[in-house]
């Protein structure tokens, strides 16, 4: 089993001071990490360049970084987690891991678990964000770092009465960005829904040890992102055959994620968790 | 697409071509690698002419009491190195109590035998010759006979250059390295876990995945070996056989045999340790709805459903595990070759705390003070043993169940093994001080 580090809250924290936000939080003393697209340098910029990332494995879904004269993924950052080929599936990709993250740090909050949700939203902002924040560019899409920004202080502080319209901020921002895409073709929604599954596969197998699940963090993470999946199933063209042989091993996929809080012994073993998500790969059309 | 600007989409296409990312089933394919050597044991290493006269020995009629039989009269290449009934036979034609287990891939094993009675393959060859209800024979017999023969004795010689003499010890060895040789060449399945994506069709690549996923077979059959080498109770009607329980004292592994390989399975019916199950649709038969239950059942073992569409994927699969014959000698040679480096071991733990869980000691290294009581408690769903096989130490636990605990004294410094005789790949090294 692989051995990750995370360093998300310290990291976090200085994100969010970095963008004007340090009120907010505990400002710590270093640079920030990710920033809004306008000053986002290069689509793996600062995540992958800080003195960090070498002990983070995260799970952004990336390009092939070799060919893009990234760093090949030898220092962790893009070394984990899904790939996708189609610079559009890999955009439309990463707009649903934002998406499933927000949605398993909503269960959580609505658990009162404002502590531990707090990850999940502090995430799609010091990672994820600056891996579309290019395509945000080049799309043309309006910028809603801060607004992944704010949401994330209103759970850092607990603010029950900031959470829910923060949260529809962000969500509102994101069914714009993806309004000014436009449409993408079918192709690209399965490879983006493929890359998504792969993920998720990923961070179940990363969060268990020895059968046990020793990063709840990674659980969560991959709930998130199958429950994400399941509304970007909903959204992709399909026979009829097709469509309910995926969503049969969807349904069977899903059974891995009881809860929000994962169970005291893994409900299936990562290597069932990749077969699940395999049937569905070789189901869906072929790019 | 058209919002997108003219950089951000040739940036982007080059990388498009350039690699299409790994998917979940990538990352299931890699489970299935072989590794890079036979491992042929120290005290044995590989020569070809080894390896030969094993082969010779093997196909010899000389190692049977009545001369009519070898060990080939069983171990049938065709027939996947079984023999195609049910139960073995012997010399005078009677039926033995096991089917006849295949060769395929032994060098991996750990210990062999349904029951797992043999701790290496040079103590196995030496039992069905010398058994009364197999073939027969007196080592004497053996010996004096090869010794006699003027090709042997050279054979024997190219074999053993440091002491040709033939002995019973010779023999063994020479048979065990030539059954180590037995390694499939890359059929069908190989070439695709390698990356020729047209070997397999669609209903066996379907099949795999649900061989890893909801058949839940590559709970015990895992790995390019398509075994876990552990011992199963999988609720056969069998109830006179107590297994793997007679040879360690543990009523708790009654009934549990060693988990076959699948290579080449679809030649090698009828299944299971006593050849119960005439083919691979009953077998999956077994799995749906056949299965015994006792206490003894392996908690490893789960109801399974699956479709009838399921059903012939998961056996187009199976059959997909054909091999038309072992590795030439060529290519033994260099699977054969010097050992890899040693992967960097991990540095003991100074404990006197010790775990049983998901199949592994944790940890697996230890440091511990000679003297000194040390516990191993189990907290795994299934059970263990915890014993030890040293000169300076010989420990058996028996059963040690989920939530128990056993207590272990280390009488003296040194370095000690200790293992799980249910589960042999789960091992623990212990250096007490």
């Amino acid at each position: 089993m692989k051995k990750r580090t995370r360093i998300w809250v310290g990291v976090g924290a200085s994100v969010l001071t970095g963008v004007g936000l340090g009120g907010a939080l505990d400002a710590q003393a270093s640079p920030p990490a990710a920033a809004t697209a306008a000053s986002a340098p290069a689509l793996h910029g600062p995540a992958a360049d800080s003195p960090s990332a070498d002990s983070h494995a995260g799970h952004a879904i990336r390009l092939a970084q070799h060919s893009m004269g990234g760093e090949g993924g030898e220092g962790g950052e893009g070394g984990e987690g899904g790939a996708a080929s189609d610079p559009a599936a890999a955009f439309l990709s990463n707009m649903a891991l934002i998406r499933g993250h927000l949605s398993v740090g909503s269960e959580l909050v609505k658990e009162g678990m404002w502590d531990e949700a707090l990850v999940h939203f502090l995430h799609p902002s010091i990672e994820i964000y600056a891996d579309v924040s290019e395509a945000i560019v080049e799309y043309g899409i309006d910028p809603f770092g801060d607004e992944l920004l704010m949401l994330a202080s209103a759970v850092k502080n607990k603010d029950e009465s900031q959470f829910q319209p923060r949260l529809d901020e962000v969500q509102k921002a994101l069914d714009g960005a993806l309004e000014t895409t436009g449409e993408m073709d079918n192709a690209t929604k399965v490879e983006a829904l493929k890359a998504v599954l792969a993920t998720a596969a990923e961070e179940y197998e990363a969060s268990l040890e020895d059968g046990k699940f020793v990063l709840v963090v990674e659980y969560q993470d991959s709930r998130g992102f199958v429950m994400v999946a399941e509304q970007m199933l909903a959204d992709i063209d399909l026979d009829e055959g097709t469509r309910k042989t995926v969503e049969t091993a969807l349904e069977e996929l899903k059974k891995a994620w009881p809860a929000p809080v994962p169970p005291d012994a893994p409900v299936m073993e990562p290597g069932e968790v990749f077969a699940a998500v395999s049937q569905i790969e070789l189901a869906l059309p072929a790019e | 697409m058209a919002a997108l600007g003219l950089s951000f989409l040739f940036g982007m296409a080059l990388a498009a071509s350039a690699d299409a990312g790994g998917s979940a089933l990538d990352r299931l394919k890699a489970l299935y690698a072989r590794p890079d050597r036979i491992p042929f044991p120290v005290e044995n290493p590989y020569s070809p002419a080894k390896a030969e006269l094993g082969r010779r020995l093997f196909h010899d009629p000389v190692l049977s009491g009545n001369g009519t039989m070898s060990c080939a009269s069983c171990h049938q290449i065709e027939l996947g190195f079984e023999q195609g009934v049910p139960l073995g036979t012997g010399t005078a034609g009677e039926e033995l109590d096991r089917h006849t287990p295949t060769l395929w891939n032994v060098a991996w094993g750990e210990t062999f035998f349904w029951d797992g009675r043999a701790p290496s393959l040079e103590a196995q060859a030496m039992m069905p010759i010398q058994s009364r209800v197999e073939m027969n024979q007196s080592m004497d017999v053996v010996v004096s006979d090869l010794k006699a023969d003027a090709d042997y004795r050279a054979a024997f010689a190219r074999a053993f250059p440091e002491n040709p003499d033939v002995t019973a010890g010779r023999i063994f060895e020479a048979l065990a390295t030539f059954e180590r040789t037995l390694v499939p060449a890359p059929d069908r399945f190989a070439r695709w876990i390698d990356g020729e994506e047209d070997a397999l069709d669609a209903p066996e690549k379907r099949g795999f995945v649900l061989f890893n996923g909801k058949a839940r077979c590559a709970r015990c059959h895992a790995g390019f070996a398509f075994t876990d080498g552990a011992f199963h109770d999988i609720g056969l009607a069998d109830e006179d056989d107590p297994g793997r329980g007679a040879v360690i004292g543990v009523a708790e592994a009654s009934h549990a045999f060693k988990t076959p390989t699948l290579i080449d399975v679809a030649d090698r019916a009828p299944y299971m340790h006593d050849g119960s199950l005439p083919d691979l649709q009953a077998v999956l038969d077994h799995y749906q709805s056949g299965i015994v239950a006792r206490p003894t059942l392996s908690p490893d073992l789960q109801p399974i459903t699956l479709s009838e569409q399921e059903r012939s994927d998961l056996i187009a699969f199976l059959e997909s595990l054909d091999v038309s014959n072992p590795m030439e000698e060529r290519e033994i040679a260099v699977l054969a070759g010097p050992p890899l480096p040693p992967a960097a071991d991990a540095e003991p733990v100074e404990t006197d705390r010790i775990v049983q869980q998901d199949l592994a000691f944790m940890p697996g290294r230890v440091m511990v003070e000679a003297g000194a009581p040390v516990s191993v408690l189990n907290d795994d769903t299934r059970t263990h043993t915890v014993d030890v096989n040293d000169p300076k130490l010989k420990f058996t636990s028996g059963a040690n169940k989920p939530g128990e605990k056993v207590e272990i004294i280390f009488p003296e410094p040194g370095d000690y093994t200790v293992v799980c005789s249910i589960h042999p790949r789960m091992r623990l090294h212990v250096e007490a001080r």
